[in-house]
């Protein structure tokens, strides 16, 4: 993985997976230091490799997205590139949107697959 | 040196700029955050401190704007200097070369997620607010695995963060981490309580 943007992702969620750890923050850290509109795309990108092959309709609850239903609309919403359902999928702000995503692209990895 | 590589080269020099400006600009909003603090000491004292904390909150988020503005501009400047130089050198043809290879992931994310990046920058976000995520969410994924363990474990985490922020591992200043502490208890807390 020679992609600095894509292994800095890889970092953070593995670190969210892994649980307590100062290494979650470390992980995470770097990535506030990237511009939004590098981040952005990767985090989009991964979620939907993250969720190729998986069964939405099984995706349960996770620690970090206690909502399947929501889940699914985030997942929904990046692969059809549909910013409007993006909106409706995240109530929050900026801030809301980026820790979303890091949770789908986690919530993703560990579902199970079709 | 072709006209290409010279515009490549005073426009990297343009964004190395950008990114001193944005790094000068973040050292000025950890100055405000620390006069946070010091207002907040001021304020346990009785005195009324609401138009000089609005004015510092005012402040920091303008900061916070500037730094990204500024590394924008820093990243976009590298990003044109690259393609310029690469256009600059080598073939004088216009260039298809490697149009045969796999695109990169840089080209991957700006083909596929160019325009919905494009809206959720401009839909999510806002310049009046602050922006840093990571250490709320990190505190709030750190306290949500630590939901049945013991305060003793979310203590001692957070004493070494604390000694990580004092070393410079860790780029935030003490106001964000109050906030990541505060997430970190209150999941805790949660879990403990389900």
């Amino acid at each position: 993985m020679s992609d600095p943007l894509q292994a800095a992702v890889n970092d953070a969620v593995t670190a969210c997976l892994a649980g307590p750890s100062r290494s979650v923050l470390k992980a995470l850290a770097p990535l506030s230091q990237i511009d939004p509109e590098d981040l952005l795309p990767e985090l989009f990108l991964q979620v939907e490799e993250a969720s190729d092959g998986v069964d939405l309709s099984r995706v349960t609850g996770t620690d970090l997205m206690p909502d399947p239903g929501v889940t699914r609309s985030v997942v929904d919403a990046v692969r059809a590139k549909d910013f409007d359902q993006l909106k409706l999928s995240v109530s929050g702000d900026y801030a809301d949107l980026m820790t979303t995503l890091v949770a789908t692209i986690a919530a993703m990895r560990s579902a199970p697959r079709a | 040196m072709s006209d290409l590589q010279s515009i490549a080269t005073k426009l990297r020099a343009l964004a190395k700029d950008s990114g001193d400006t944005a790094d000068a600009v973040r050292g000025t909003t950890k100055v405000l955050r620390s006069l946070g603090g010091e207002v907040d000491r001021l304020k346990r004292r009785g005195i009324d401190t609401r138009q000089l904390s609005g004015a510092i909150q005012e402040a920091e988020a303008k900061a916070v704007a500037a730094a990204h503005a500024a590394k924008t501009v820093q990243s976009k400047g590298e990003h044109w200097a690259d393609l310029l130089a690469a256009g600059g050198g080598g073939s004088s043809s216009g260039s298809t070369q490697g149009s045969e290879s796999a695109p990169s992931r840089d080209q991957q994310r700006r083909d596929a997620y160019g325009d919905l990046t494009k809206k959720a920058v401009a839909g999510f976000f806002s310049p009046d607010v602050a922006h840093e995520w990571v250490p709320p969410f990190a505190g709030a994924v750190i306290g949500t695995f630590l939901g049945d363990a013991n305060g003793d474990a979310v203590e001692a985490l957070i004493d070494t963060t604390w000694d990580m922020v004092d070393n410079g591992a860790i780029p935030y200043g003490r106001g964000l981490l109050t906030t990541f502490v505060r997430d970190a208890r209150s999941h805790l807390w949660k879990g403990k309580n389900k």
